[in-house]
Order: C-alpha cells, then sequence, then structure tokens
C-alpha cells in the first residue's frame, strides 16, 4: 500500500469514503488522490502482514479496519477503507506515538 | 456516528495587519497584527499537519497576506506536499510582487475590485486606489499570474456591475466572483449595506450574464453561500448547508481554528499553539453548531421553509451578521421571491 485514494463528496450529509490503491493491485481510479504520511503505511502494512503471514489477531482498537483491509487483500479486491476506518486507525497510530 | 469528514478547504490567514482600511472589512484590518501572531516555523509546522486531514486547498489571507514577506515560502512549503495554494489579496502591492507570485505558482490570486474607480476607493478609503489596482493587475497577468478579482457587492456598486464586467474583460481576467458584504467588522460601523433588494438584483445579474460572460471568456461566480434553491442559484449542485467545520476550516494568525475565517471569535474552537490540528477538528465537541445541526436550530426566516432541513439556513456568516443567529440566513433567493416576501 503506498497510497490512498479519497472519494471525495462536498456533500456533508454523505459520507465519505477512502480508497487505499495498492501499489500490487496497479488499479487506476478517477478518484481523488491524496497522500497521508509514509508512517500511517507502515503500521498499517506491519499490522495487515501481521495478520495476514502470523496470524495475530490485531489490537482490539484497530481490529474491525485492519480485518477489513485484510478480506479486501485476500480476496483480491481492490482495498477500500472508509474514511471512519481512516480516523481509527489514525487516532490509534496517535495513540501509540507512531506517527 | 462520530463526525467523518475533512478539512478539504483550508483558510489560513498570515496577519490581521493591513495596509488598507477598507469600509465594509469584517475583520476591521488595521496596520496592527494580533497579538502573538504564529512565526514562520509554527505555521509551516501546522501546514505539515494537513496532509493527514486531506487538506486539498489552502487559501492564504489577511489582513493583507502580501504584507507577510514569509508568503512565499509558505505557498512553496504547501505545495511541496501537493496542496494547491490560492490567494486573497486587495492588490495594493500585487505589482512589486507580481514576479514572485509568478514564479511561486500559486493557483489564482484572487484581488478585489469593488466598483468603478470612484466607488472602490470610496470604499476602499484611499484615492487613487483603483488606477493603482488596475495597473498591478496588468503587471501580475503580463507575468502569468493567474489573477481572479473578486466584488464584495452592496447598495453603492450594484449598479456598476456591468460597466465593472466591460473593464475586467479589457484587462483579460478570466474569473470574477461576486462576493455578497457581510455586515460584520466595519462594514456594520461604515454605513455599507446590503439590502435584500440588492441581493435580489445580484441573484438576477449573475443568472443573466454569466452564460455570456462565459462565452466571452469571463467564469461570473457567486460566492459559495449564494442562493438558494430556485433559478437564480447557480451552483452545479443544489446548496446543502454551510461547510464550515464539515469540509472546511480556517486558521487565524494567531492560531485559532474556526469553521470560517469570516466567522467572529466566538466560533473559534481551540488554538494550534496547544492542540493539533486533527483533536481539534475531531473533538466530540468541535463545531458542534454545524455538524450536530437539526431543523428545530432554524431560525424564523427558515422556520417554515421546505428546504430548511436540506439547506440547515444558509450561510452562516450572512445569517449571523444579520439576525444575530446561525441557522436563519435572510438574503435567500427562496425567501426573497416567495410571493409573501415583501421587497
Amino acid at each position: 500500500m503506498n497510497s490512498i485514494r479519497l472519494h471525495l463528496k462536498f456533500d456533508p450529509s454523505v459520507v465519505m469514503y477512502l480508497v487505499i490503491v495498492d501499489k500490487l493491485l496497479q488499479r487506476q481510479s478517477d478518484l481523488l488522490k491524496v497522500k497521508p504520511s509514509e508512517k500511517f503505511f507502515d503500521m498499517v502494512r506491519e499490522q495487515v502482514i501481521s495478520h495476514l503471514v502470523d496470524g495475530k489477531e490485531p489490537p482490539e482498537q484497530i481490529a474491525g479496519p485492519i480485518l477489513n483491509i485484510a478480506d479486501d487483500m485476500l480476496a483480491g479486491r481492490e482495498v477500500v477503507m472508509r474514511s471512519g476506518d481512516y480516523i481509527t486507525l489514525m487516532n490509534y497510530a496517535r495513540s501509540k506515538k507512531l506517527l | 456516528m462520530s463526525f467523518e469528514g475533512f478539512p478539504v478547504v483550508m483558510g489560513l490567514e498570515l496577519t490581521l495587519a493591513c495596509n488598507l482600511r477598507c469600509r465594509h472589512c469584517a475583520s476591521s484590518a488595521t496596520g496592527i497584527t494580533r497579538r502573538n501572531e504564529l512565526s514562520l516555523g509554527e505555521i509551516l509546522g501546522i501546514c505539515d499537519q494537513f496532509p493527514d486531514l486531506f487538506v486539498r486547498e489552502v487559501d492564504l489571507t489577511g489582513g493583507e497576506p502580501l504584507l507577510r514577506p514569509e508568503w512565499q515560502q509558505i505557498t512553496e512549503h504547501l505545495q511541496r506536499m501537493d496542496i494547491p495554494v490560492r490567494m486573497v489579496t486587495n492588490g495594493l502591492l500585487l505589482e512589486e510582487n507580481a514576479r514572485q507570485l509568478a514564479d511561486s505558482g500559486i493557483a489564482t490570486v484572487g484581488v478585489s475590485l469593488d466598483g468603478l474607480e470612484k466607488t472602490h476607493d470610496h470604499i476602499r478609503q484611499r484615492p487613487g486606489l483603483f488606477r493603482q489596482i488596475i495597473s498591478g493587475i496588468e503587471a501580475a497577468l503580463d507575468k502569468k499570474v493567474p489573477v481572479a478579482v473578486i466584488t464584495a457587492v452592496n447598495d453603492m456598486n450594484i449598479a456598476e456591475l456591468p460597466a465593472l464586467r466591460m473593464i475586467l474583460q479589457d484587462l483579460g481576467i478570466r474569473h470574477w466572483q461576486l462576493q455578497p458584504l457581510f455586515s460584520l467588522g466595519r462594514a456594520r460601523s461604515d454605513g455599507l449595506k446590503l439590502s435584500c433588494s440588492t441581493y435580489l438584483e445580484l441573484g438576477k445579474y449573475v443568472h443573466r450574464h454569466a452564460p455570456r460572460c462565459q462565452a466571452e471568456g469571463i467564469t461570473l461566480m457567486p460566492a459559495d453561500g449564494v442562493g438558494y434553491f430556485t433559478d437564480l442559484d447557480t451552483r452545479d449542485r443544489p446548496w446543502r448547508g454551510c461547510s464550515a467545520g464539515i469540509s472546511s476550516c480556517g486558521i487565524t494568525s494567531d492560531g485559532e481554528v474556526k469553521g470560517c475565517l469570516s466567522l467572529p471569535e466566538q466560533f473559534n474552537e481551540g488554538n494550534l499553539r496547544e492542540r493539533d490540528l486533527w483533536s481539534i477538528w475531531f473533538d466530540e465537541s468541535s463545531f458542534s453548531w454545524n455538524r450536530k445541526f437539526s431543523a428545530d436550530n432554524l431560525g424564523e426566516n427558515c422556520r417554515q421553509c421546505v428546504f430548511g432541513p436540506q439547506c440547515k439556513g444558509g450561510c452562516s456568516v450572512m445569517s449571523f451578521a444579520s439576525t444575530g443567529l446561525l441557522h436563519d440566513d435572510p438574503y435567500c433567493f427562496h425567501r426573497l421571491t416567495s410571493r409573501n416576501h415583501p421587497l
């Protein structure tokens, strides 16, 4: 994972969605490209790999978002992340001073 | 559900100091800075927080932003993060900064022009300013600076819009934004007014002339909070409520965060010297006046309106400036064109 595409809707009544574009998938998207920090991607990557390769359960606070990402990757789908999941992951990374 | 939006448009006030004393200044800006304005290092540190929050555009404002000599460093810093930068200036320093503006790669420089020569100089309280601004615009355009013109529409200049348009066309201006006057700050004390009939005239002018302007190469745009819900509303999508604290945000030159820089200081949500932007933006209590809106919050002007829940009572600044309340914007085409409204 090296970038996130944010599905921007300037309509406040609609929840915004994020789409993570995995470099491995090489998918193109017409969604707006945004760039969270590399440290954020490092943290997410580490958690997903730890779960998929080592079978470790992610920390409880971020289990939902990490499992969602892992499911998408296992199914070969473009990784889609709700903005709420992004905020949860960022809050976790901030609380652990990972950023 | 917790709030899940991002401040994709960010207003960044570089200083409150200004080299003019315009009669309609909502900030009542003078030659004096705010007490304890942010240092360059502090501003750059704040800018570094923008990517995590998906800020997609930064608008540099003041005061007069060109009075802050570091504007170029700030612009370049943001552009290195792929964040386009725009600036709103009174234009007095445009000519001497034209080269730097061109080199900076700034996306747009919005220059204020509030009427024909006599009117502009009266509103701006500076004889000869109009000619200076025109000369500045010419110098900037000559150096390929993308200049837009912003006109604060009020009772004094509404009749001058057609003649002003001809001047802008001759200059080669491609973007013209019409901003209704906010009755805040010096506008309130200096007697400049925006009557409801003028507001309606503004709507009719845009409706009538925008297509012709487009054909002539000028994009005529009403400001964001001009509407709503009639044929006079020229926006692409229907108005869905004020974006302050939802998808837009502002930072004052002393680090205060608000949903919109035009809102007065009682709408400050926190200071960036005490908490970072992420903490303030996602605080459960932040921007609750807008994020936790319910139709029960609508004021008298909007309570009976069928569009009220969707519109959320119009532009927050116009509403607050006119009525002292939020969600009660009297400057509304739908309201003003309804049969029962006496203009």
